[in-house]
C-alpha cells in the first residue's frame, strides 16, 4: 500500500441533515473527490457517539441504531490497478443498521458486488404487554410460534366478574421493544462471456425478525392489540444471458423469488374468558372463545420468465422490448374456521372446502416502444404496455364463516380479483427554435377486471408539453394532461357482497375526469446562481353515471398542489448555500350515508361528506465550506418540516347529534406535525491524511393527533380508558393496546470522530 | 376477459416474431445513421489525419483530465480504449489547428440533449440502461448531463452532478424529496435506500420508471413480498396498486398512508352501521376510531389466508 505524503491540513465539516443528501453519520472528505493517488483512496473513522433523547427513542432513531459508543465507519475504500478496481465500505459497524459493500470489476470481463445490510425499524420502546412470552431485549421472540397466554387465574376472575378490570392486566403488563429488524444479504455476478455474450445472476437473502403492533380483537368492543411475531425469510434469484452487438440485443431471462413465514398462524389468549362458549351477541363484546387464532402472511412463490430485446433500426428507429410470463402462487394449509371449540358445526379443518390454499395467479407483462426519429426535429414515441394478472384460485366454497373467533354467520366464497391492463401511448415532439421542444401526446389506458365494481375501464389522455431545454441560461418545463376514465358493466354483485350502499363507487376504478398541470423553471441567473421552481396541480373528479349525486358514495373528487422554490449559491469551490420550500396541499370530498339496515339505508337526509384537508411545509437549507482556510470541510444542514391535517363534516337534516354536541357535529380537532433536524459536521484536517471531527445532530418532533398522540387521544397505557386520572384499578375497561403511540421527542447527538484518508 | 388477453399475447407475438424476423433476415450493415460517436475498439487505434489525440487536448483542456471511468484504458469500451477525448467530442485535428474555434468540435454541453444522448448511448446502452429510447425522461428532453457529468462529477461513484442520487434528483423532483421528511418515510434520508433503490432513471418497462417488475405492485413486494399473496380473500384495492392507499415517497400518516384512517377507509366503505358512521370528537374513545381506527380489528388488510378472513379480521 502506498503511503501517502502527509500535509497538515485542517477540516472543517458542519453538516445539517439535508433531505437530499440523508444524514450519514460519517460523510465521505471532498478530499476523496480529487485524490493524490487516484489507485488507492479512501476513508475510515473512528470515534464515540453520545445521545441525549427525550422522548420516543424508537421514532427518533426508526431505521437507524445510534446508541451510545464507539463506532468505525469506512464512507469509501477504493483501490484501483491496470485490470481490476475494487470499492469497499462499511457503516456503523457492529451496530444494529450495520452495512458492508464490496465490489469489485475487471471492465469489460466480470462484476462482482456483494452487499450485507441490516435496517432496523425500531417502533416503540414504551410498548407494554400483560401478555407472555414477549419479545425480549433484542427485540426477538425466542419462539415466534408460541402461544400469547394470559394467566388462567386472571382470565378466570375477569370471566366470573364479567367485566375487564384495568387492574388485573395493569399488574402484569411489562415493558419490551417493538421493532423489526430486516438482514439482507446478496450478490450480483455480470460476466461478460464474450465481446457479445453477458450472462447476469442475482440472489438476495432477506431475514425479517421482530414484532409489530397487531390488532387482534375479539369483538367490535374488545379490541386487543399484540406483539405480532415476525419471523420470514425471502430467496430471490434471478439470472439472465444477453447478446448484444452494436445495433441491439436480445435476452432471456428468468426471476423467481420464494417467500417463507416461520409463523404462520399466531394465537393469543381472550382475557375475558378462560373457558371456550358461543353466543350471538358474542362478537360484539368479545366473550366467547378463550383464545383467537389468526393466519399471518402465507408463504408464497413468484417467478417470470422473460425476453428482451432492443434494436435500432435504420432511419433512426429504435425498438425495444420486453415478454414476461409467470405465475404467482401459495398453497399454505388452511387453519380451521375457528380455535373456539364451543363453535359446533365448523370446527375442523374437514369441514373446509380444502385443506389448503391453492391460490395462483398467472401473470404476464409485454412492451413494445418503438422510437422513430423521423427528421432532424421529429420524434415520434409510441409505447405500448400489458399487464395481466390472471386469477386462477380454484372456487372455494363457503357458506358460513366464524366471526372473531366467535360466532357462526353467513358468508359467500372468496372473491377472486384479477385485472388485464392495456397502455398506449403516442407522443410526438417537434424540436424548434431555441431549445424548446413541443409535445403533444394520447394515452389510452384500458382494463377488464373481475370482481370489482365495474368489468372494465378505458380512459384517454391528452398531454401537451412545452419543454425548453440546452439554453444554458434557464431551462423551462411545463405539461398539461386532460383524461376521461369511463367505466362499463356496473357489477352489482360486488356491492352486495359488502352490503355496500348501491351508489358507493370505488375512486380507483370510478369514472373520473382529470386534470394535470405541471410546470418547472431553472434559471442560473448568474454563474454562481440558479433558482428554481416547480408548480404542480392535480383535480380529479369522481363520476357517477348511474345515480344521483345525493346517492353516490365514496371520494367525489380530490385536488392536489404542490409549489416548490429554491436557490444555490455556489461560486466556487470554497462555499456552497442554498435554500428551498415546499408546500403540498392535498384534499377531497368523502360522501357516505350514517345508516342501519331499513329505511335508514334510502335516507338521503342521513347523508354525512367529509372535507379533508392536508398541508404540509417544508424549509431546506444548507451551507457548506468544503475548504474552510486550507484544512477545514464544515457543512450545516436545517431542516423543517411543518404538516396540518384536517377533517370536516357536514351533516344532513337527518343527523341527531350526541349529547356531547347539541350545536351540532363535533369537528375534530387538527392533527399537527413538526419536524426539526439540524446537523453541524466538521472537520479538521490535522496532517494531509488525519483529521479530527466533531458533529452534532438535534432532532425535534412534535406532534398532535386525537387517535395516535398519548396527550389527545383517550386512550393511555395498556388500555383503555384511564379517561381520568387516579381511575380505579378494577374500573371496566374494554381494550388491551400495546401503548404505542405518537410520541414527541428531542434529541441532541454529539459525534467525536478521527478520520484517516488512504 | 380470457379472450382478450390471449389475443393480445398473440398480437404482441406477432409483432415481436416479425420485428425480430426482420432484424435478422435484413440486418443492416450500416450504423443506421444514428451512431454519433466513435466505437472504442479493442486496442487504442493510431490517430488518423482527422484526429488530434488526446495529448493535444489535455494540453489546453487539463482540468478535463479527470475521467474516472471513462479514462480506464485497459476497459475496451471506455472513450480512452478508443480516440480518447476525440471518441466523444469527434475529431479534433480542425478544432486544435484552428487555435480552439468551438465549431470546429463536438462539445455535448452545446449540443440539444437528443444529440447529446446519443453520444453517451453508443456506449451506455446495457446494464439497466438499454430502454432509454423513449423513456419519460428521454420524451422530456432530458439530457445526460442534467444528471451526470463527465469532467466534474460531485458524487464518488456513478459521476453524478450532486454529491448523491437523491440530490440529484432533487433538482427536478423536489416535492418528492420533500415528502421524505414527513413522519411516515422510507429509510431514504438514513441511508438506507435511495430514489434509485426503486425507479431507474434511465428507463424502464414498468410504469413511473420502476426498476423492478411489471406493475407498482411487483416493485413493492419486491421488498415486502408477504403482502404478495395471493391471498385466499383479497383486498381489491390492494391487488391494483399499493399507491391506492400509501404514498411511498412519505406522509405524516401512520405508515405512510395517503389519509388518515378511518377516513380513508370509508373513501370506499359506506357500509350500514360502523362503517358509515360519523366519528366526531364525541367519539374519541370509539375502538374504530382511536389509536389505529378501521386496523385495529380488520388488521389483514392486505389480504387473509384464514377461512375466517374475509373481513381481514383473521
Amino acid at each position: 500500500m502506498r503511503i501517502l505524503a502527509v500535509s497538515l491540513v485542517v477540516a472543517l465539516q458542519l453538516t445539517l441533515a439535508s433531505v437530499a443528501g440523508g444524514q450519514p453519520q460519517t460523510p465521505a472528505s471532498h478530499r476523496l473527490k480529487d485524490p493524490a493517488n487516484p489507485g488507492l483512496f479512501g476513508q475510515i473513522d473512528f470515534g464515540g457517539r453520545v445521545s441525549d433523547v427525550t422522548g420516543d427513542e424508537a421514532r427518533f432513531q426508526r431505521y437507524r441504531d445510534l446508541r451510545d459508543g464507539v463506532f468505525i465507519d469506512m464512507p469509501f475504500f477504493h483501490v484501483e490497478r491496470e485490470r481490476w478496481w475494487m470499492n469497499l465500505t462499511a457503516q456503523n459497524t457492529g451496530y444494529r443498521d450495520q452495512r458492508y459493500t464490496l465490489a469489485y470489476a475487471r471492465p469489460g470481463k466480470v462484476r462482482f458486488d456483494f452487499i450485507y445490510d441490516q435496517t432496523p425499524t425500531f417502533i416503540s420502546n414504551d410498548t407494554r404487554s400483560p401478555y407472555s412470552p414477549l419479545p425480549g431485549a433484542n427485540g426477538f421472540y425466542d419462539d415466534p410460534t408460541a402461544t400469547l397466554t394470559l394467566p388462567d387465574d386472571v382470565q378466570a376472575r375477569i370471566q366470573a366478574n364479567g367485566s375487564l378490570a384495568r387492574g388485573e392486566l395493569e399488574r402484569l403488563a411489562t415493558g419490551f421493544p417493538t421493532m423489526i429488524r430486516r438482514d439482507t444479504l446478496g450478490f450480483n455476478l455480470t460476466v461478460d462471456v464474450t465481446e457479445h455474450w453477458q450472462t447476469r445472476w442475482k440472489y438476495l437473502n432477506t431475514n425479517r425478525r421482530g414484532s409489530t403492533p397487531w390488532g387482534a380483537s375479539f369483538g367490535f368492543n374488545l379490541p386487543i392489540e399484540i406483539p405480532l411475531p415476525i419471523d420470514t425469510r425471502t430467496d430471490d434469484l434471478a439470472g439472465s444471458l444477453e447478446w448484444r452487438n452494436n445495433r441491439g440485443m436480445l435476452r432471456v431471462g428468468y426471476e423467481g423469488s420464494w417467500f417463507d413465514q416461520q409463523a404462520p398462524a399466531y394465537v393469543w389468549d381472550n382475557p375475558r374468558r378462560l373457558t371456550d362458549s358461543t353466543n350471538s351477541r358474542a362478537y360484539v363484546d368479545g366473550a366467547g372463545t378463550s383464545q383467537g387464532r389468526g393466519s399471518q402472511w402465507p408463504s408464497n412463490s413468484f417467478y417470470y420468465v422473460n425476453l428482451a430485446g432492443a434494436y435500432r433500426a435504420a432511419a433512426r428507429t429504435n425498438i425495444n422490448g420486453t415478454l414476461s410470463l409467470g405465475q404467482s402462487q401459495q398453497n399454505e394449509a388452511l387453519l380451521p374456521y375457528t380455535i373456539n371449540s364451543a363453535v359446533p358445526p365448523l370446527d375442523s379443518v374437514s369441514s373446509l372446502d380444502r385443506q389448503t390454499a391453492k391460490t395462483k395467479a398467472n401473470i404476464g407483462a409485454a412492451t413494445l416502444n418503438v422510437v422513430t426519429r423521423a427528421t432532424r426535429n421529429l420524434t415520434v414515441n409510441t409505447r405500448y404496455r400489458l399487464t395481466r394478472f390472471d386469477n386462477v384460485t380454484p372456487h372455494f366454497e363457503r357458506e358460513h364463516y366464524v366471526r372473531f373467533d366467535q360466532v357462526i354467520e353467513e358468508g359467500g366464497p372468496p372473491l377472486l380479483q384479477g385485472y388485464t391492463r392495456n397502455y398506449l401511448d403516442v407522443d410526438a415532439s417537434y424540436r424548434g427554435p431555441a431549445y424548446t421542444t413541443f409535445r403533444v401526446g394520447y394515452g389510452y389506458f384500458g382494463a377488464d377486471f373481475t370482481e370489482r365494481v365495474y368489468f372494465q375501464n378505458d380512459e384517454n389522455t391528452l398531454r401537451a408539453s412545452v419543454d425548453m431545454v440546452g439554453n444554458q441560461r434557464l431551462s423551462f418545463r411545463t405539461l398539461y394532461e386532460h383524461s376521461l376514465r369511463r367505466s362499463d358493466g356496473f357489477h352489482a354483485a360486488v356491492l352486495e357482497h359488502a352490503a355496500e350502499q348501491p351508489g358507493l363507487r370505488h375512486f380507483d376504478v370510478a369514472d373520473r375526469d382529470r386534470d394535470k398541470l405541471m410546470v418547472q423553471a431553472n434559471l442560473l441567473a448568474t454563474a454562481d446562481v440558479s433558482v428554481n421552481t416547480s408548480v404542480t396541480w392535480t383535480k380529479d373528479g369522481f363520476l357517477n353515471p348511474e345515480q344521483p349525486r345525493q346517492n353516490s358514495f365514496g371520494l367525489l373528487n380530490y385536488k392536489s398542489q404542490t409549489y416548490s422554490i429554491g436557490a444555490d449559491y455556489i461560486p466556487g469551490d470554497a462555499i456552497s448555500v442554498g435554500a428551498s420550500y415546499n408546500f403540498d396541499r392535498y384534499g377531497g370530498l368523502s360522501q357516505s350515508r350514517n345508516a342501519s339496515p331499513g329505511p335508514q339505508f334510502d335516507d338521503p337526509n342521513r347523508n354525512w361528506t367529509t372535507d379533508e384537508d392536508q398541508q404540509g411545509h417544508s424549509f431546506l437549507a444548507y451551507v457548506e465550506f468544503p475548504e474552510l482556510g486550507r484544512n477545514t470541510e464544515l457543512r450545516v444542514d436545517y431542516d423543517y418540516s411543518e404538516y396540518r391535517g384536517l377533517y370536516l363534516y357536514q351533516t344532513g337534516s337527518a343527523y341527531t347529534p350526541s349529547p356531547g354536541a347539541p350545536g351540532g357535529v363535533a369537528q375534530l380537532p387538527p392533527v399537527s406535525s413538526d419536524e426539526t433536524r439540524l446537523s453541524v459536521d466538521l472537520r479538521h484536517f490535522l496532517r494531509r491524511n488525519v483529521a479530527v471531527g466533531f458533529a452534532y445532530w438535534y432532532d425535534d418532533y412534535e406532534v398532535s393527533d386525537f387517535t395516535l398522540g398519548p396527550r389527545e387521544s383517550a386512550v393511555s397505557g395498556i388500555a383503555r380508558p384511564p379517561i381520568f386520572e387516579d381511575q380505579p384499578a378494577d374500573s371496566a375497561i374494554n381494550g388491551v393496546l400495546l401503548n404505542y403511540f405518537y410520541r414527541p421527542y428531542t434529541s441532541h447527538t454529539a459525534w467525536v470522530r478521527l478520520t484517516y484518508l488512504f | 376477459m380470457k379472450n382478450r388477453w390471449w389475443r393480445a399475447m398473440a398480437v404482441m407475438a406477432l409483432v415481436w416474431g416479425a420485428t425480430f424476423a426482420t432484424v435478422i433476415v435484413f440486418w443492416p450493415a450500416g450504423n443506421g445513421g444514428r451512431v454519433v460517436a466513435a466505437a472504442p475498439a479493442q486496442a487504442p487505434p493510431q490517430p488518423a489525419a482527422e484526429y488530434a489525440g488526446s495529448d493535444t487536448c489535455v494540453f489546453c483542456h487539463a482540468a478535463q483530465e479527470q475521467l474516472a471511468a471513462h479514462g480506464r484504458v485497459t476497459d475496451s469500451r471506455t472513450p480512452m480504449a478508443g480516440q480518447g477525448c476525440e471518441t466523444c467530442h469527434g475529431p479534433g485535428r480542425a478544432h486544435a489547428d484552428s487555435g480552439g474555434e468551438t465549431t470546429l468540435i463536438q462539445n455535448p454541453a452545446a449540443m440539444t440533449p437528443l444529440e447529446a444522448n446519443a453520444i453517451c448511448t453508443t456506449c451506455h446502452n446495457r446494464d439497466g440502461q438499454e430502454f432509454w429510447e423513449g423513456s419519460q425522461h428521454d420524451r422530456r428532453a432530458l439530457s445526460c448531463s442534467n444528471c451526470h457529468s463527465v469532467h466534474n462529477p460531485a458524487s464518488l461513484e456513478h459521476q453524478l452532478v450532486s454529491d448523491s442520487v437523491s440530490g440529484t434528483c432533487e433538482g427536478c423532483h423536489r416535492d418528492k424529496i420533500a415528502k421524505l421528511d414527513r413522519s411516515g418515510h422510507m429509510p431514504v434520508r438514513e441511508g438506507k435506500l435511495e430514489c434509485t433503490s426503486c425507479h431507474n432513471p434511465h428507463g424502464s418497462q414498468n410504469v413511473r420508471l420502476l426498476s423492478v417488475g411489471n406493475t407498482v405492485n411487483e416493485n413493492c413486494t419486491g421488498c415486502h413480498a408477504e403482502k404478495r399473496g395471493p391471498f385466499l380473500w383479497e383486498h381489491a384495492p390492494v391487488r391494483d396498486s399499493c399507491t391506492t392507499c400509501h404514498d411511498p415517497h412519505g406522509s405524516s400518516n401512520d405508515r405512510a398512508l395517503v389519509a388518515k384512517l378511518p377516513f380513508l377507509c370509508q373513501r370506499c366503505h359506506s357500509h350500514t352501521r360502523h362503517p358509515s358512521t360519523i366519528y366526531d370528537r364525541t367519539q374519541l374513545d370509539n375502538t374504530r376510531l382511536y389509536n389505529r381506527g378501521c386496523v385495529n380489528c380488520h388488521s389483514s388488510i392486505h389480504g387473509s389466508n384464514h377461512p375466517s378472513g374475509h373481513t381481514f379480521t383473521r
